[in-house]
């Protein structure tokens, strides 16, 4: 490999038993794994033996970023957390974690392509990395503390400049459902209990150095300038939520809402989106505003700014001021988030007073902000809301209970939407304080176990979108039909792929998004309208495979897989044509490493199958397909009884959902009886090492 | 040869792409009040020796466009600011509010496909009152010309309206839920 630029060059390894801090090459043993998730599993793969616990000393945890981190590439603020995942059930296997935020360019800057941590300290530490100097600091002053006072603490020693990814209680006492958050609000979930079984409280990250470029400037400039140009806004919608004089189409599901009139209502003084031309590129971070999107209109007026990962001019993390709940709660009166983190407080409620858009369940979603994102407690994508109320209104936690801890928790306030509750669970669930709170905390698939509650009940629920291992889905049948489904089979955990459902609704006519299809996959009809699916073919195959290994990249190259593939623009004058081989632009001129389209797809086809070796080793079974990459029941139910392939339902039917396993595995050159990855597959990818491993375990076809 | 008046070309084209940005499409009358402003009419001076102004820019500035209402009358913008999507809905929005509505269901229907939310209306560039709107859906209801326009609420109360012409009564159903309430339950 030529590369000279993207990579920082070292990996810092972080042994916490014997406190011994060294080095290896990026390029020499991880340069094949790009980055990110790819380092993480090839440290498992070489490190970690199956059988490992999670909270084992012998478990490591590798928080990655990629040659793209700390670059102009736009969207590059990403970090994967990789390790075994304490809420994969029946058994912990691999999975990551993933964080926007500031670490990863601190990272970079400091001189590091990733972190290994090993190892168990005897009592709580923290890691400061301010560029070369390396130290395992005392962090018993820290331990017990929130998120938000460790990392002012931590940021006061280091500086204003560094970055820091912590810990809350959650993680310290081993809840499995906790989080690793950077820059007060960046949060990885899964993994937070992971660090602290090792008592490492936070890492430091501060760097002065930069990040090389290989290619020539100009050429790196005009990539970056492309990259934006085809930019939409959040999730890569590339059309606004309402009519827009510069815009043919519009979608009310669109994450566009930029718009005359809108404004940022808390800025001082308030600051108008304006219609966000997309031809403006310095009005890309005005597009989006998910504290709207989720909260309903009234966010407006509390919306002060959306806030950007490094190196993002998308600003998702839409930062509201709501001074009300300040004195009412004793809360900060800023909270800041995207997506499922705005709505944690308000998705454990069933009702409120005002409504699910009213001013209530606003302040509901500022309380579980403060709360959670200070605690340190993981939603597991909404999936601990859902079994709550499941088990209240069930009267499931009533059962099971005992009468004293049921009756000290005030439910007529639950039932009633009063966002005081959360104060009541929310802690208790970060210190095991009960049953329920404990339970709560270890994840569906234990919770389930513990209480003697067949997983099968939950799989037969679709209000509880649960999928399996605990886990629920991520992007499914609701948004991509077959190709949905079958991508939220491959993972340990709720898949996190957003590469298909951000193509399905990036709000462009059907016609027009057949046309890009059949660009990218071979055929229009890798896509149907939404609720209107028909039979499986290759083509939705071909785009689960795409999705898929397109997800593995961004998570190894350090892009937003929020933020792409970029399929489409929001360009008219391109057909709204985007360009699926901008990572390969990015990547060539990085890292000086030449690598087209297909070459850096079979890199991600590398790092996607090294995940598959690592669940085959971890689980030991070789039958993977019938009993990993499953589909709950809902998926093949409708509760007014509709057939599949009827206009108006997402039933899928049994038959055709094992025809597009069977197509997915023939494309990646897996068994399609068993599942298992054949040895060609681990060949064309040149990981005839591991297939020889898995070789010896019975675990190739 | 250069054309008479070129010199008051970029002024005029100015204020037809100030107007397109802000989402407006511009009359012949806001042109003539246009240059009176800039001073480059003299009091004396007839209208009709500035009528020709706005047709001669469209040859010379390839951006500014003409579309006319059913009564002939043209309105300009800048297809660079103003998409003629947009400008379509405007001069429709003029002519015949009732016939809009139901185009914007029906062509929402097809091509996407998908319900379309009444509150659309309300905001630019339709700009409908509560009381338009209803009185629209009160005609559609009455009139066989709009009997493929058919109404579904989603769970929170929000009604879509869409066209049966394109959208099964339970597919429209459906997206509508997702698009109202389901999209932002699966961020």
């Amino acid at each position: 490999m030529n590369g000279s630029g993207g990579w920082a060059g070292k990996v810092l390894r972080v042994n916490l038993s014997n406190g011994k801090i060294s080095m290896e090459s990026t390029i020499e043993r991880f340069k094949d794994f790009l980055g990110g998730t790819g380092i993480g599993y090839k440290v498992l793969w070489d490190e970690v033996p199956a059988g490992t616990k999670p909270f084992d000393a012998a478990n490591k945890i590798i928080f990655g970023v990629g040659p793209l981190a700390g670059t102009g590439a736009p969207c590059n603020g990403r970090t994967a957390i990789t390790s075994l995942w304490p809420t994969c059930w029946p058994a912990p296997l691999v999975a990551s974690g993933h964080m926007g935020g500031h670490f990863a360019a601190g990272l970079k800057y400091a001189g590091y392509d990733a972190v290994i941590i090993e190892g168990q300290a005897d009592s709580p530490v923290w890691l400061s990395v301010s560029d070369s100097e390396v130290k395992i600091k005392d962090a018993r002053h820290l331990w017990g503390e929130g998120i938000r006072r460790a990392t002012a603490a931590i940021s006061q020693e280091m500086g204003a400049e560094a970055s820091v990814a912590a810990i809350g209680q959650a993680g310290e006492n081993l809840v499995p459902m906790s989080v690793i958050i950077n820059s007060y609000s960046h949060s990885a979930g899964g993994l937070g209990a992971v660090m602290g079984s090792k008592k490492l409280k936070a890492i430091g990250v501060r760097g002065s150095r930069s990040v090389a470029i290989a290619g020539p400037k100009e050429e790196w400039e005009k990539a970056v300038k492309l990259h934006l140009s085809l930019l939409g806004a959040n999730n890569q919608h590339v059309v606004p939520n309402s009519p827009q004089p510069w815009a043919e189409f519009y979608s009310p599901g669109s994450r566009w809402l930029a718009s005359r009139g809108r404004k940022w209502g808390a800025a001082s003084p308030p600051i108008e989106t304006g219609a966000c031309d997309p031809r403006d590129l310095s009005r890309i971070a005005f597009r989006t505003n998910n504290a709207a999107y989720f909260m309903g209109e009234r966010a407006w007026k509390y919306t002060v700014r959306g806030n950007s990962c490094s190196g993002c001019p998308i600003a998702c993390h839409t930062m509201i001021k709501v001074p009300s709940v300040s004195a009412k709660y004793g809360i900060s009166e800023i909270g800041q988030n995207t997506c499922s983190g705005l709505s944690f407080g308000r998705s454990f409620f069933r009702t409120f007073p005002d409504g699910s858009q009213g001013e209530i369940a606003l302040e509901a979603c500022m309380v579980g902000m403060s709360l959670a994102d200070d605690l340190g407690i993981w939603c597991n994508y909404g999936q601990l809301q859902r079994d709550f109320k499941k088990l209240y209104y069930g009267g499931i936690l009533k059962e099971k209970l005992e009468k004293r801890e049921f009756e000290s928790y005030s439910w007529k306030s639950y039932e009633a939407g009063n966002p005081e509750f959360l104060f009541e669970l929310l802690p208790r669930i970060a210190s095991k304080g009960g049953e329920l709170a404990t339970v709560l905390g270890l994840g569906s698939g234990y919770l389930l176990e513990q209480w003697g509650i067949p997983e099968e009940e939950w799989k037969k629920d679709s209000a509880l979108l649960y999928w399996k291992m605990g886990h629920p889905k991520h992007h499914a049948n609701e948004d991509a039909g077959q190709c949905g489904a079958i991508i939220n089979t491959q993972y340990n955990r709720d898949v996190q792929c957003h590469s298909h459902t951000n193509f399905i609704r990036n709000g462009l006519p059907l016609e027009i998004q057949k046309r890009l299809a059949r660009d990218i996959w071979g055929s229009g009809e890798a896509i149907d309208a939404v609720a209107a699916y028909t039979p499986m073919n290759i083509y939705k195959a071909k785009m689960a495979k795409w999705s898929l290994l397109r997800k593995e990249l961004h998570d190894s190259l350090s892009l937003c897989n929020w933020m792409g593939p970029v399929a489409a623009s929001p360009l008219q004058e391109r057909g709204y044509r985007g360009d699926d081989s901008l990572e390969s632009l990015l990547y060539s001129l990085a890292t000086g490493d030449k690598k087209s389209r297909k070459e850096l797809d079979l890199a991600a086809e590398r790092i996607f199958l090294l995940h598959r070796a690592l669940t085959l080793r971890g689980m030991g079974r070789r039958q993977i397909r019938a009993l990993h990459d499953t589909l709950p029941d809902w998926v093949f139910a409708d509760s007014s009884g509709k057939p599949p392939f009827t206009p108006g339902t997402i039933h899928m039917d049994r038959e055709d959902i094992k025809k597009g396993m069977d197509m997915f595995y023939q494309e990646l050159d897996w068994d399609r009886l068993t599942g298992l990855p054949k040895r060609e597959a681990y060949k064309k990818v040149g990981l005839n090492d591991v297939a020889a491993e898995l070789a010896k375990k019975g675990l190739l076809p | 040869m250069k054309k008479k008046n070129s010199s008051i070309f970029p002024i005029v084209a100015g204020a037809i792409r100030r107007q397109s940005t802000a989402g407006m499409l511009v009359t012949p009358e806001e042109i003539f009040d246009v240059l009176r402003r800039e001073g480059r009419l003299a009091p004396e001076r007839d209208r009709h020796e500035w009528d020709n102004i706005p047709e001669d820019l469209i040859g010379e500035e390839k951006d500014i466009k003409r579309i006319v209402d059913q009564a002939g009358k043209p309105y300009y913008y800048s297809a660079r600011y103003l998409n003629e999507a947009y400008a379509l809905i405007l001069l429709k929005r003029k002519d015949n509010v009732l016939e809009l509505m139901a185009e914007i269901v029906r062509e929402n229907s097809r091509v996407y496909p998908r319900p379309v939310p009444l509150n659309l209306f309300m905001d630019p560039p339709f700009s409908m009152s509560p009381a338009e709107i209803d009185a629209c859906r009160k005609k559609m209801a009455e009139s066989k010309d709009y009997g493929d326009i058919a109404g579904t609420i989603t769970s929170t109360g929000t009604t879509f309206f869409y066209s049966t012409l394109y959208l099964k009564p339970s597919h429209a159903e459906y997206l509508a839920e997702w698009l109202d309430v389901g999209q932002s339950e699966n961020p």
